[in-house]
């Protein structure tokens, strides 16, 4: 009886309780204001500006556009989004960006870095994409299979092009790096290094030889360089690639993982962790192409400086870092957006592309070309990859004849 | 949990074992459905209602036990989509009412073993408790082992009697092909109860508490080609990911609390018993381990409320209407780095979001004839009866909403003819229902304001499992067979029964998508009721 006598007010409260039981909606509003930068001496229709909100846990994406003042009201159910603000004014060749990653959005408010609820208010202030002459045309990281089925992952390669356009300047590829950046993959539950003012390398990254002047690149020519086996795998990979006919490769001695035929000029690797082989996600890697301002040589003299551990951290692995400045060109590419980590800044990619294939597919992104002028191909380049890439492509590398 | 299982088992059983059976002249006829009858306290969780056993248990020691042990197979391409292609179970049960001096005891013991072919999407034991399930896509065979144990005793005090009733159901569910789920589940009941037992009117209440829990595994055993997680949500929502060692386990872990009240009056041949329940239901999914991942919570409330009147030995009225209302809920989290651990872990952010609603109501009508000279000699009988069910389930992502209805009327009508000559019993009960799908709304997605919303990497919902699962029920279907029990009398002075039943059932599609497809349901028990 003294089990009931308390069991009997606890039902009683439980059943009064469910008035809650009502099919209510849970409802986040958002104001966002979007601006051009003061010193910008352009025009911008921002009406014009794309407003994409992508939902990081459901695969929902809220398309809207601001009023000509900038001003853009939503109401979405709570969440952690994305926001990219884009626009490419095509008569002007002028592209603008501006995105808001992976913020929490309640019914109250937004929740901020230190988990403190602030107003539902972004200011987001557009950038103005300058065109970078050195750009990735083309990078495939997804890996094929064995003609017996089995996934193939060596044949994987990453192609730079002089999109100066005609009468565009020479660029010299000498002491120019290629790498990923940490954390490798996207799908990672948290970035560790977000909001940092320096970006984390992956692993390792790798220098192109010579001594100044000795790689040119024309206005519309290319050099493709082998990730992992600059070799033929024509009879290795159902992907059939050549890649003995790259123009570099991501070959030293001490990584066995990696191999390299007669011919290809191999690139210089400089470990920033460890490892046999260069670890390059095959879903999600976010891949760039940097110069360091004072030169590699002093770069990796400055150890600490540029050798930092985890935010947070004061122990365990130390992580090469470069400032956000030297970084000549990026794509962000994430497995799939819901869930996925941005990890470049938004001044180099404003947003990420995504391969729609499976794994393994023998598929690469590869940028949009953009028009030709006198001969000489330009590519879209307005620093958002969601525009200028086009996901799931079949593989054409510009390898040597 | 073998232990415990064992432990339980033991004493379940020995509860069982009738050491004191005596001669009752009409015990060779006893069958549980009989005795609900003549005690319809039985039914329902109120073990103090046990005490009214003595209608059927006598006054001295006393006791009546049903045990079987069966086969039954289940197959055809009319099913739903949980449903394996094919299915054969192996059936243990023992259960017994017993009458020691004033005490009246209750024990049941149970054990089935499925093992089912081309199994999908099967990542609950119960795919329709909860909105949110982690899952797979690929067909494979599927066991379940169950065991149900439950006791309960009435104990009378004066005018009054009090009671408990205590069940437990575990059970062990695994599919055969990767990615293979391996499902750990437990069931525990307990409800005191008491009752008024006067001379024409009587009432009880009992209160209950449940805790329900089951772990889900996953495990990936031929790595050689790349498998999907589905994490299931609302109208077939989904997100997938391969597979990966992390975020492939979860627990999800349920709280009951239920009321109910029964009110039983008797007047000379008139005889009313009704028993309200009120259960409200709380829980939610977690990822096993320490990180605080929240899969997504639900409320559920449900009323339930069953009459029976009673006419003499011949007639009978059952109505029985239940409503239920589901809410369910996920959580906003990010991953933070708890600086004392040093470990990353889940940090909840606003309130629990309100993304999904379930309303689902359900109604059976029917009158029973029996041309009976006790409440246990009974010549024939006939039931006519309708059912309905109605209902409908929403997930919103604001402004987006997601919903499905589903609405069917059921008449249905059984007949039985009993047999006896010597020590001989034969029963017969041919059987047939006609399920009417009346209206229903496979997937109306609506939304609010005039915000673009559009799919991202894959699309919102899974189209082919919903449409399977919508044309199930929106195909009208037509249910008939035949039960057939033979008894053989093998001591009639402890009214000791070998019974052989044998029983077929044919469930057709008369319309839909599923229109002239069939699922056939043969099955075959022995046992004793002594």
């Amino acid at each position: 009886m003294i089990v009931m006598k308390r069991f009997i007010p606890i039902l009683l409260a439980a059943f009064l309780c469910t008035g809650c039981l009502k099919d209510s909606d849970s409802i986040a509003p958002l104001h966002i204001k979007i601006s051009v930068p003061q010193d910008i001496d352009v025009s911008i229709d921002l009406t014009k500006v794309e407003v994409k909100m992508q939902n990081k846990t459901a695969p929902f994406t809220y398309i809207t556009h601001p009023d000509a003042d900038g001003n853009v009201s939503v109401a979405v159910q709570p969440g952690k989004y994305d926001i990219l603000a884009s626009a490419y004014y095509k008569s002007t060749r002028i592209a603008v960006n501006t995105s808001v990653s992976e913020f929490i959005l309640t019914e109250n408010g937004i929740v901020d870095a230190q988990g403190r609820i602030i107003p539902s208010e972004l200011d987001m202030v557009l950038n103005v994409a300058i065109p970078n002459p050195l750009i990735i045309r083309e990078l495939y990281y997804h890996g094929s299979s064995t003609p017996e089925g089995a996934f193939y992952t060596k044949d994987r390669y990453v192609e730079i092009y002089n999109n100066a356009g005609a009468g565009g300047a020479v660029q010299y590829l000498d002491s120019l790096c290629i790498s990923t950046i940490f954390p490798y993959n996207s799908t990672t539950g948290n970035n560790a290094w977000e909001g940092c003012d320096t970006i984390p390398l992956a692993q390792m990254f790798w220098m192109f030889p010579g001594t100044g002047k000795s790689y040119p690149l024309e206005p519309g020519e290319s050099c493709v360089v082998a990730l992992l086996a600059a070799v033929d795998h024509s009879t290795r990979a159902t992907s059939g690639l050549q890649l003995n006919k790259a123009d570099f490769g991501c070959y030293a001695d001490h990584l066995s993982g990696h191999e390299i035929a007669a011919g290809v000029t191999p690139m210089i690797c400089y470990m920033a962790g460890q490892g046999n082989t260069w670890a390059v996600s095959i879903h999600s890697p976010a891949f760039i192409i940097f110069r360091p301002s004072m030169g590699v040589t002093e770069y990796r003299r400055q150890s600490s400086v540029w050798e930092q551990y985890e935010p947070g951290k004061t122990s365990g692995t130390k992580y090469w870092h470069i400032a956000k400045s030297w970084i000549l060109d990026g794509v962000e590419c994430v497995d799939k957006p819901e869930g996925a980590i941005k990890r470049l800044p938004s001044d180099i990619d404003a947003s990420y592309t995504y391969m729609r294939s499976a794994h393994y597919s023998g598929k690469c992104v590869t940028r949009i070309l953009d028009f030709i002028e006198d001969g000489v191909e330009v590519f879209k380049d307005t620093n958002n990859s969601d525009q200028d890439f086009t996901p799931d492509s079949p593989l054409n590398p510009r390898l040597k004849k | 949990m073998r232990k415990t299982i064992t432990i339980l088992s033991v004493m379940l059983f020995i509860a069982t074992i009738p050491l004191f059976a005596q001669e009752r002249g009409e015990k060779s006829l006893y069958t549980l459905d009989k005795l609900e009858w003549v005690n319809p306290w039985i039914e329902t969780g109120n073990m103090a209602g046990l005490v009214k056993d003595k209608a059927f248990l006598g006054d001295s020691l006393f006791s009546f036990t049903d045990a079987s042990a069966s086969v039954k197979y289940s197959g055809g391409s009319l099913k739903n989509l949980y449903d394996p292609k094919t299915q054969l179970d192996g059936v243990l049960n023992i259960q017994s009412h017993l009458h020691l001096g004033k005490i009246f005891l209750y024990g049941r013991f149970g054990y089935d073993y499925s093992h089912g072919t081309d199994s999908r999407w099967r990542g609950l034991t119960n795919p329709y408790s909860t909105p949110f399930m982690l899952t797979d896509s690929i067909p494979g065979n599927l066991s379940n082992e169950k065991y149900t144990m439950a006791a309960g005793v009435g104990i009378p005090l004066g005018n009054f009697s009090i009671g408990v009733n205590v069940s437990y159901d575990v059970s062990l569910m695994a599919k055969h092909k990767d990615l293979r789920n391996k499902n750990t589940y437990m069931n525990f009941d307990i409800s005191p109860g008491f009752m008024y037992n006067g001379k024409k009117v009587r009432a009880g209440l009992n209160v209950g508490y449940v805790r329900n829990t089951e772990k889900i595994e996953y495990l990936q055993v031929d790595q050689t080609t790349e498998k999907y997680l589905f994490d299931l949500y609302g109208v077939w929502l989904y997100k997938s990911s391969g597979f990966s060692s992390a975020n492939t386990s979860r627990m999800k872990e349920y709280q009951d609390l239920y009321g109910a009240f029964q009110l039983d009056l008797d007047f000379d041949g008139f005889r009313l018993f009704n028993e309200f329940e009120a259960r409200y239901s709380d829980g939610g999914q977690s990822e096993t381990g320490y990180n605080n991942l929240l899969h997504g919570d639900t409320k559920q409330l449900t009323y339930r409320d069953d009459l029976s009147i009673f006419l003499g030995i011949k007639n009978r009225i059952r109505a029985s209407v239940e409503f239920s209302r589901m809410e369910g809920f996920r959580y906003l989290q990010r991953q933070e780095l708890d600086p004392n651990s040093n470990v990353r872990r889940w940090v909840s952010y606003g309130g629990p979001i309100n993304c999904y609603g379930r309303d689902y109501a359900n109604i059976d009508l029917n009158y029973t004839y029996r041309q009976a000279k006790t409440f246990m000699d009974i010549t024939w009988e006939g039931t006519i009866g309708v059912s309905g069910c109605k209902f409908t389930h929403k997930y919103k992502e604001y402004p987006l909403y997601f919903s499905q209805k589903v609405q069917y009327v059921e008449p249905y009508i059984s007949f039985t003819k009993y047999w006896k000559s010597g020590k001989t019993m034969v029963d017969l009960t041919p059987h047939i229902s006609y399920s009417q799908f009346i209206s229903g709304t496979m997937n109306e997605i609506s939304k609010i304001g005039d915000t673009e919303v559009s799919e991202g990497s894959s699309p919102w919902q899974l189209t082919s499992p919903l449409e399977e699962e919508y044309s199930f029920w929106a195909s009208s279907k037509f249910t008939g067979g035949i039960d057939f029990r033979y008894g053989y009398i093998l001591g009639s002075e402890k009214g000791m029964v070998l019974n052989i039943k044998a029983y077929y059932r044919i469930t057709g599609a008369t319309d839909g998508i599923c229109k002239n497809t069939f699922r056939h349901y043969p099955g075959l028990s022995i046992g004793l009721t002594f």
